[in-house]
């Protein structure tokens, strides 16, 4: 005996259509949404890493300027910027005596666009350590033109700049990340310590 | 039937699960990366915040030993075991002492996950003894009539700061007893031996505290320079001998009649025997420098000669006499002597016309009547004096490996904060002996560890040693307000009518308070005491007016011939003169109506 057919017992092809874009448009809606949330997600793992980074190595600058004898300074020139800076600081005591480092330096390598800590620089004994490879050329907003673009009242100065006033010296630095779409972004930190020899 | 319809229904219900849990699982995964994105962003602000404030938590504790060591505090302030507790967070310095003298400190501080350890590297000044004011080994007998007072020398001179606060805190002290004689005037403390006592004659005045040492003072040797010394100069020219600035040294140093020594600073002398004859001169010459004469012998000024000082810095002339033990020493020159005088081994007598502005310290002094001396505050200890000399600063490595471990360092130290101390009472406990005022405004002693006295007794410090080291006064000691004019307590003190007349007459113009009190004093004064010393005013203010219309001493007569002189008088005291009581003669009375 035949059993008779139910008309609900399976899909029209315009309900499977339905079905198939429906679920595709779903689907499709879903992974984007996650790869939207992943992709800022990374993106932002990515800044905060690099501004950590910039943070990280304006802290190790600041702190070595802090530690550092201000009469050993190199530039001595005040208000005006440097890519450098040349000092001394105090290893502690020996024998009842103050002992000073070596020389170091605290640099930007241009064509590596490299943050370079020398010790004894320019020496045969000499010992370079790279901070960060990711300085930009010239800090956020400016550029080379002979003019303060970025209002911070210094001209045309470099990813890495030492400004020294009077017992204080200010620190800035500017870390540029090249995005997958050819955008760049920069990240900028300042900071301003006192020599404390 | 029934159950094939419902079986077709649960396999559609089971699509929509599959669709739902996708769903579910999308926004988990999404839930769950932002919550990992939130929690790193918040950690490392985090860490990056608590070590900053590590940072200062361990430069405020650097500070803080740093300051306790100028106070004779042993630099070390709490440990790891009984930490400071500042700034939510924890610390501890520890000291080395060096064999140099240098000090070195490191303060290891921990907040949250943050941790840092700060180190310096410092030389502690000693407290110098000119902060002893006018003091002897021995007792110190002083002649009547003598002042002994203060003023500071960097707020300007002597005589801009008599009759002020400021020349009402001299220091006179001494190892021994304190014999204060009749006609004396102390502006300032007396400080007598720790077994000794003080006697004050009947019409002399101290304006300050007496009271003992904690314990006696022991005064320092004098370490003579190594500079070779020259033959014994007998000098005689009428050109003035000058000694350029340097180092130089001399046998023996005799200035003739009527001739010039100049010594030019910045200088060292050494003289075995200085003497200098009648007429004759010498002056410290302190323009482009300090001058530090040696005495290893004596020294013999006579009475005719004359010393005088360029400059009125008195720390820049100083004169150290390392005379044998009982050697006696001579000031008997004119002179007005802006530096200081340390012979810790001679008995030395200083003439009533050897004016010391600065300070004297030595082993017996004889002051000769009416002699004045004038301490200057500017030579006594000061906070920014006395801090010990920075040399480095530097960060240390995490030494402790508690301080590596980034939990909560309460956690880590098993400690509970609200029980540790703060910075400033977890310094290293040391034996305090301290001389203070206390709330009452009595002098107290103390004699014990620190850690079981309470500071909150106390209202001014007077004098204090830790461990045996003596510490610095706080910085307003000195410049703290005196309530009274000292020509006031002079007033109020036991002086005779014509004792007082004549101190007011010799500090004259007194200030408005002095001569209110001498109009209003009780016992009165002499009637021709109290005229005399206001007709030596130029001017005297309606105030006064007022008080010698109220006063005692001035009869009916005496009171009219003064109003008289300062007529037309104002309303105010032409009320007070009418209602006086005793009244004036009506005579009087009309005469001075008349002026008006």
């Amino acid at each position: 005996m035949r059993r008779p057919s139910s008309p609900r017992a399976g899909w029209t092809l315009v309900e499977m259509c339905l079905a198939g874009l429906l679920v595709t448009v779903v689907m499709g809606k879903a992974a984007f949404v996650m790869q939207s949330a992943l992709g800022l997600a990374s993106e932002e793992t990515a800044s905060m890493h690099y501004e950590d980074q910039a943070r990280t190595v304006i802290d190790r600058i600041a702190l070595a300027v802090m530690g550092s004898d201000r009469g050993t300074l190199l530039p001595q020139i005040e208000e005006v910027h440097s890519d450098k800076i040349r000092y001394t600081f105090s290893l502690g005591m020996e024998d009842g005596e103050v002992v000073w480092s070596p020389p170091e330096e605290i640099c930007l390598d241009d064509t590596r666009r490299a943050i370079e800590w020398r010790e004894n620089p320019g020496l045969a004994e000499e010992r370079q350590v790279v901070w960060s490879n990711l300085v930009a050329p010239l800090l956020q907003g400016e550029s080379v033109n002979g003019v303060d673009d970025n209002g911070n009242g210094l001209i045309d100065e470099d990813g890495l700049s030492f400004v020294l006033d009077g017992e204080r010296v200010i620190i800035r630095l500017t870390l540029r990340r090249p995005e997958v779409n050819g955008r760049t972004v920069d990240q900028t930190v300042e900071r301003i310590v006192t020599c404390r020899n | 039937m029934k159950t094939l319809v419902r079986a077709g229904d649960g396999r559609r219900r089971g699509g929509a699960l599959v669709f739902s849990v996708a769903a579910v699982l999308v926004v988990s995964i999404l839930a769950a990366g932002f919550l990992q994105l939130c929690t790193m962003i918040s950690r490392r602000l985090g860490t990056s915040s608590d070590t900053l404030q590590a940072l200062n938590i361990a430069e405020a504790g650097l500070c803080e030993a740093y300051t306790g060591l100028a106070l004779a505090h042993t630099g070390n302030v709490g440990s790891e075991a009984e930490p400071a507790f500042f700034g939510g967070g924890l610390m501890w310095v520890e000291a080395t002492q060096h064999a140099t003298g240098m000090v070195e400190l490191e303060c290891t501080a921990m907040y949250g996950t943050g941790r840092a350890t700060l180190g310096i590297a410092c030389q502690p000044v000693e407290v110098g003894v000119a902060g002893l004011g006018f003091f002897t080994l021995e007792d110190l007998r002083l002649n009547p009539d003598v002042r002994l007072d203060s003023y500071d020398s960097n707020q300007g001179s002597y005589a801009s700061q008599v009759n002020t606060p400021l020349n009402n805190n001299g220091i006179v002290g001494s190892n021994g007893n304190v014999s204060i004689a009749s006609g004396n005037l102390i502006f300032g403390d007396v400080v007598y031996g720790p077994t000794s006592k003080a006697s004050v004659s009947a019409g002399s005045t101290v304006t300050g505290g007496m009271s003992p040492r904690a314990g006696e003072e022991v005064l320092p040797p004098i370490e003579v320079p190594p500079i070779t010394l020259g033959k014994a100069l007998k000098y005689t020219s009428a050109t003035p001998m000058v000694v350029p600035p340097g180092e130089v040294g001399y046998n023996g140093l005799d200035i003739g009649k009527n001739t010039k020594l100049v010594l030019k600073g910045p200088l060292t002398i050494v003289v075995g025997d200085m003497k200098l004859g009648l007429g004759a001169q010498m002056v410290f010459d302190t323009t482009d420098g300090p001058i530090e004469m040696h005495v290893t012998n004596s020294i013999d000024l006579s009475t005719s000669s004359l010393v005088s000082t360029t400059t009125q810095v008195t720390a820049d002339s100083v004169v150290l006499v390392s005379a044998p033990d009982g050697k006696s020493v001579n000031f008997g020159a004119k002179s007005q002597f802006y530096g200081f005088i340390y012979a810790p081994n001679a008995e030395t007598h200083i003439s009533a016309q050897y004016e010391v502005y600065g300070a004297l310290i030595c082993k017996e002094l004889q002051l000769a009547a009416q002699g004045k001396m004038h301490y200057d505050l500017a030579l006594g200890p000061t906070i920014d004096s006395l801090l010990p000399t920075l040399y480095s600063w530097r960060v240390v490595e995490l030494p402790h490996p508690a301080a590596v471990n980034r939990r909560d360092p309460f956690q880590v130290l098993d400690l509970d904060p609200s029980s540790l101390p703060s910075p400033a009472y977890a310094h290293e406990d040391q034996v305090l002996d301290l001389r203070y005022e206390d709330l009452k405004g009595s002098n107290q002693t103390y004699f014990g560890l620190e850690s079981e006295f309470d500071w909150s007794l106390v209202r001014t410090v007077l004098y204090g040693t830790r461990d045996g080291v003596a510490f610095l006064l706080p910085d307003d000691y000195y410049e703290a307000p005196v309530a009274n004019d000292p020509l006031v307590d002079l007033v109020n003190s036991s002086m005779t009518s014509k004792q007082l007349r004549d101190a007011l007459i010799a500090a004259s113009p007194v200030s408005e308070e002095a001569l209110t009190a001498a109009c209003l004093r009780n016992p009165p004064m002499n009637e021709s005491d109290l005229m005399n010393v206001l007709q030596k005013q130029g001017t005297l203010t309606e105030d006064v007016l007022l008080a010698a219309v109220a006063s005692d001493s001035l009869d009916s007569g005496t009171l009219r011939n003064l109003l008289e002189d300062f007529s037309p008088l104002s309303s105010t005291v032409m009320n007070a003169v009418q209602s006086r009581s005793p009244s004036l003669s009506l005579s009087d009375l009309l005469a001075l109506l008349g002026l008006q």
